[in-house]
């Protein structure tokens, strides 16, 4: 793609790009096809909003492509639209180029509007317009660019067309003699009248004048935006006058149309969008009920819509299991190779600490780790197929007025549904929600979801304590308590933590499209590489440190001598800092019915939840153990009632499931804090439950026979 | 936000009474406050120190007194609400000025919001309404004149409301078969509707519905019902929207 035949008269430029549009406007795409495989995915500073960036190079330019989040509009009250806003405002790109969905034509519009306000150089690409033709809509792109004042370009981003044309339009449009000024909208006589008067006394602000387009402030002030307002505090010495102007002039508006300024502007955009394509746009058919209407007759139905959602969901999960197992099987088998292979660098029985921290603290750890990629790699390209198709959306729908009896959002529902598999990619999907108290919300009442992981330490126990007939009723109980506590955790925290008006679900349905494989791909790939790359780091951290806590100190020799190497283990560990933490907690947890060796377990067990089990073979010098292993049945039965079992799946259940999970609500969350606060939560309501149960049960004399 | 303790009246008068200044005047001194609530100075000092306390004014002695940001909305929320009132007695009940600014003054304080909202709806309807309209509400004034001139003594006025009640009840039996407005999540599957209004107030609800499309004047069409029965489905400038029942309420809608 690299350029050089072109010979411009114009010297070598760089320049810098905002990408915006709609969600669902094929944005995405497009940028894809602009920048190919150079993109460089980030965050905006401050806040979890994902940055893409990318690079192409036009006729010697060097083009910086930045995706802003994709918005239907710039209001201050969601954080994507802020950031969109801030950038134009703070980076100041050299034009921004709008994507239209062509078969949306005015709500995309809508956003289009308030970028020619802000008086930054901008691009239309008109795109999807294959699609708008099918649905009858025939958009004479000329004159729509004549009356708008802008250049529009026509695309078609998953054919990969128009895309020379957009290059060619993005350079000419950053020259730097200024392109055509965009029209600004006309609000109508009153409104109008009232921000010439709040123009009149912005323009006389230098620091204003420097900073902002003046009619652009104007507009936001009158609409009521605090962000606006701060800045105006900032840049203006004394901005009293001016505020209560816009006061005034909002009164004035509101006593004449009997409607808030806010709803009075979006009125005016609108009539001004509608008023310019009644004349560039003509639908000749009416395509009312569109292929997209059918299907979803059927998907949203009132009988069918939840058996056929609940059997997708099924679908999504035996698949990503099913198409999982033999891949995990392979890295499994590639770990332990490599820890054979580097292990037999030593000459055997070697007890050097270099090989044991490479064998199975960093290999070891990194392969308990990467073991979940598959997994994880599958229900991310299951995830992009429900979103890329348009289902997503739709099973918010569905959930919402479940969710939103809990406080929370329909699209919460999909990330729970995920925490039974794995709580890992669960959190990685709540990015789809809009709130950030929603989506922390969600994050943290999450591992209550029993995940995959700790399967195998309900089906070791419950087999050993409990006769054939409660084993079924058992299990699901187990699971029920997790969603109940999880409703309540939820519940508790939009109360106290995260108090405040639930997020509106004012959402669009969008039409549903067949799913690009390539599409699937790169979405896939970006989640997995940003699983690997950030969760991976702190996780290889805490293998070696807990790798550490299990091995060190050593005992001496003299105590291993006449012992069997399972002995020998069982003394290690005990003799390890994991040992003696579990020895150091046994006042704190036997009033929850631990005893030191369940404590021990339990520590190794924070790297992932099933390692609970093949350190309780450790514990009890049993040497290697699975969850089908009978001799430690038999032991267990021995040393534990059936009140102890229950209490140790009940906290298993209930506190964090592994170091992974806390990673990757660390990242997700932007913050450390989160992780904390989830990690000393969760395991205080784990311990503080299990106490109740444990105390009540041992009262009554339940299970202790 | 408004989980702040529920002010006294008088302090939400000076809130009111605050906003009103800054916004006429650019600025309110205590003076100004004192002249405008006809109240002595002093007193006007220990308000606005007790609405210091809140965190609703900034005030120091002998300066101009700014509001919070808190406090610039109760003020502004205050002076909405005298505003619509004031306007629902002259323009409705043909109350005279003087009086209805003293009425609007008490009521603004005890009424809730939703009562407020529906005196404002039912201006909006009388005076859009293809029944009523302005001449309905003069041949009111003329019957306030006369005969319906409310008595003064309170047996009679209770004698008033029975007849009222009887005569109203059978109107209400003669049918009300077409309404002429109606909110988006009263409508059935299937209905289509010009959108009248949208929004009681500002905020990221309406806006949000607003910025979607969903604007005064635009064909709306309800799709379906969720399966569980909350959010409902509505096509919109040509494309899907969802939208809970309870953020439907706040649209107004002409069915067609």
């Amino acid at each position: 793609m690299n350029r050089t035949d072109a010979v411009g008269s114009d010297s070598a430029r760089r320049i810098t790009v905002a990408l915006a549009g709609n969600p669902n406007s094929g944005k995405t795409t497009v940028f894809n096809n602009l920048t190919g495989a150079r993109q460089h995915v980030g965050n905006y500073p401050g806040v979890t909003v994902e940055k893409k960036e990318g690079r192409f190079r036009h006729h010697r330019h060097e083009v910086h492509v930045v995706d802003l989040p994709g918005t239907y509009s710039l209001t201050p009250y969601t954080i994507e639209e802020l950031v969109a806003r801030n950038f134009v405002i703070e980076e100041q790109p050299d034009l921004v180029v709008d994507i239209i969905d062509a078969s949306n034509l005015e709500r995309n519009l809508y956003l289009a509007t308030q970028f020619m306000e802000l008086g930054i150089p901008l691009i239309l690409a008109l795109n999807m317009s294959d699609l708008a033709e099918a649905r009858g809509y025939d958009i004479d792109a000329e004159l729509l660019s004549k009356l708008l004042g802008i250049t529009i370009v026509r695309t078609v981003g998953h054919k990969g067309k128009g895309m020379e044309e957009l290059k060619d339009a993005i350079v000419s449009v950053a020259e730097p003699e200024r392109p055509p000024q965009p029209r600004p909208v006309s609000y109508g006589r009153q409104i109008e009248k009232e921000l010439t008067g709040i123009l009149a006394l912005l323009e006389k602000e230098p620091g204003v004048t420097e900073r902002l387009q003046a009619r652009w402030a104007a507009v936001k002030l009158l609409e009521g935006d605090e962000e606006v307002r701060r800045r105006l505090q900032q840049l203006v010495p004394d901005a009293s006058e001016i505020l209560s102007r816009t006061e005034a002039a909002a009164s004035r508006l509101e006593l004449a149309f009997g409607d808030v300024p806010e709803i009075l502007i979006a009125e005016g955009r609108y009539g001004f969008i509608s008023g310019a394509c009644r004349e560039a746009a003509k639908v000749s058919a009416e395509a009312r009920h569109s292929m997209s209407d059918r299907i979803d007759s059927v998907l949203t139905n009132r009988l069918f819509g939840i058996p056929i959602f609940l059997g997708l969901m099924y679908l999504v999960f035996n698949l990503t299991f099913t198409f999982g197992e033999p891949p995990m099987g392979g890295v499994e088998n590639f770990f332990e190779w490599l820890g054979g292979a580097v292990g037999s660098l030593w000459p055997a029985g070697s007890e050097s600490g270099l090989k044991s921290l490479l064998v199975d603290g960093i290999i070891g750890g990194v392969g308990g780790v990467l073991v979940f990629l598959p997994n994880i790699l599958l229900l991310f390209a299951a995830i992009a197929v429900l979103e890329d198709s348009g289902y997503m959306a739709r099973a918010a729908f569905i959930t919402d007025r479940l969710m939103h009896k809990i406080g929370l959002h329909g699209r919460s529902f999909i990330p729970m549904l995920i925490g039974f598999g794995c709580t890992v990619p669960a959190i990685m999907a709540t990015r789809t929600l809009e709130s950030r108290r929603d989506r922390l919300t969600t994050m943290l009442v999450l591992p209550l979801m029993s995940c995959g992981a700790r399967l195998p330490i309900y089906m070791l126990f419950i087999p050993a304590f409990f006769p054939q007939a409660w084993r079924a009723p058992l299990l699901w109980i187990i699971y029920l308590i997790g969603i109940v506590l999880a409703i309540l955790l939820a519940k508790l925290l939009r109360s106290t933590l995260f108090r405040g008006e639930a997020a509106p679900f004012v959402m669009e349905l969008p039409p549903y499209r067949v799913p690009t494989l390539k599409g699937t791909l790169i979405h896939m790939w970006e989640r997995g590489w940003m699983f690997l790359r950030k969760a991976g780091t702190i996780i290889v951290g805490i293998s070696v440190l807990l790798w550490a806590m299990t091995n060190y100190p050593q005992p001496p020799e003299s105590q291993l001598q006449r012992l069997d190497e399972n002995q020998a283990r069982n003394v290690k560990l005990s003799h390890s800092i994991a040992g003696r933490i579990g020895h150091a907690l046994e006042p704190v947890m036997r009033p929850i019915g631990f005893d030191w060796k369940m404590n021990m377990a339990m520590i190794g067990a924070f790297a992932a939840k099933e390692v609970f089990v093949a350190q309780l073979g450790i514990v009890h010098a049993l040497g290697e153990a699975d969850e089908e292993s009978e001799p430690l049945r038999a032991v267990l039965q021995r040393e534990y009632t059936a009140l102890q079992a229950f209490c140790i799946m009940l906290f298993c259940l209930i506190s964090v499931p592994c170091m992974v999970t806390i990673a990757t609500v660390w990242k997700e969350s932007g913050s450390w804090r989160w992780a904390a606060l989830q990690l000393v939560g969760l395991t205080l309501l784990a311990y503080v439950i299990t106490l109740v149960v444990f105390q009540v049960g041992s009262l009554l004399g339940a299970g202790t026979a | 936000m408004n989980d702040s303790l529920p002010l006294s009246p008088a302090l939400e008068d000076y809130l009111e009474t605050i906003w009103r200044l800054v916004a006429e005047k650019g600025a309110a001194r205590a003076g100004e406050i004192a002249d405008a609530l006809a109240v002595h100075k002093s007193t006007v000092t220990a308000a606005l120190k007790s609405l210091s306390e809140k965190n609703l004014v900034d005030y120091a002695p002998y300066q101009a007194v700014a509001l919070t940001a808190q406090g610039r909305k109760v003020g502004q929320e205050v002076a909405r609400r005298h505003k619509v009132l004031r306007r629902f007695l002259t323009d409705i009940l043909s109350v005279e000025a003087g009086m209805a600014d003293r009425n609007a003054c008490r009521m603004e304080h005890i009424l809730d919001t939703d009562v407020l909202l529906r005196l404002r709806l039912f201006a909006e309807f009388v005076k859009a309404c293809p029944r009523a309209g302005e001449d309905w509400l003069e041949k009111f004034r003329e019957y306030v004149q006369s005969d319906g001139q409310v008595p003064p003594d309170p047996s009679s006025l209770q004698h008033w409301l029975n007849g009222l009640e009887e005569r109203l009840g059978k109107r209400n039996q003669e049918g009300r078969s077409k309404q002429a407005v109606n909110t988006l999540h009263q409508m059935k599957p299937g209905q289509t509707g010009k959108i009248v209004r949208v929004g009681r107030a500002a905020g990221p609800v309406c806006r949000r519905i607003a910025d979607m499309g969903v604007v005064r004047g635009t064909p709306i069409e309800v799709i379906k019902v969720a399966p569980l029965g909350d959010p409902i489905e509505v096509k919109v400038k040509g494309y899907n929207l969802s939208l809970r029942k309870e953020e439907a309420a706040a649209v107004l809608v002409e069915p067609d």
